[in-house]
């Protein structure tokens, strides 16, 4: 099965990232209406804790900041899914080197930096005033993120190139 | 800059860029984006086609300009 151009892997992935797209947009909505819901409704967050039988200390307006802050990475999600979206419809059109590719990758490395910047303060925000644990990341984990960061902005100069390249080649009688 | 000269020439020649392309084999898109400078490579093939068309040496299709912002 080749990779690019209708009924191709590409578009295959396309369809794949549609479904993810349209899921992320649905979670975004319960966790907007959950966090509503919640600073509404405080006596919600008690009544299903004990429903569930977990033990939670956090009251309902810090259970909706945090709800929020998810909703708010989601969110990020939802746009770096859409720009990946945009960059596979060209790739299943068979439509490569567009233009607009180049922008579109940065994009989708800022957000992913944004995100891991966003990480690291929720989390610090999350243990100083929520007095949370999180599972502290070591070694090369740590840095995952900055390595796609920069191989996403290392494939955008790659799309530059080639966008210039495809110009000058139709420009070529 | 190097400019090319298809329009006067065919207009020399009173011959049109569909009548050019019938003679040539090139297509008439490629012959207007000759024909109104915004091509910015040209191909020694399609040089020489042109050449084999028109009957004319390729001085006679091309002409260097200076340019004035240089």
């Amino acid at each position: 099965m080749r990779f690019l151009g209708p009924r191709s892997i590409s578009s295959l992935l396309k369809t794949a990232l549609d479904v993810v797209y349209y899921g992320l947009y649905s979670l975004i909505a319960v966790v907007v209406a959950l966090s509503v819901c919640l600073l509404s409704v405080p006596n919600l967050a008690a009544e299903a804790v004990r429903r569930f039988n977990v033990d939670a200390s956090l009251s309902a307006g810090s259970m909706a900041f945090m709800l929020m802050a998810f909703g708010a990475s989601l969110a990020g999600y939802l746009l770096i899914t859409h720009w990946t979206r945009q960059i596979f419809r060209t790739l299943s059109e068979g439509d490569v080197f567009h233009p607009d590719n180049t922008i579109r990758l940065r994009w989708i490395g800022f957000g992913l930096g944004a995100l891991e910047v966003f990480g690291y303060l929720a989390r610090g925000v999350a243990s100083g005033v929520f007095h949370l644990h999180f599972e502290p990341i070591y070694g090369l984990r740590a840095v995952t993120t900055w390595f796609a960061v920069l191989v996403v902005f290392v494939l955008a100069e790659v799309f530059k190139e080639g966008a210039r390249l495809r110009q000058e080649v139709d420009r070529t009688i | 800059m190097i400019r090319l000269k298809l329009a006067e020439v065919l207009a020399r020649k009173r011959l049109s860029v569909v009548e050019l392309s019938d003679r040539t084999g090139l297509s008439v898109r490629d012959l207007e984006i000759l024909r109104d400078q915004k091509a910015l490579a040209l191909r020694l093939r399609t040089l020489d086609c042109l050449c084999r068309a028109l009957n004319c040496q390729p001085g006679d299709l091309i002409e260097y300009a200076a340019d004035d912002s240089e």
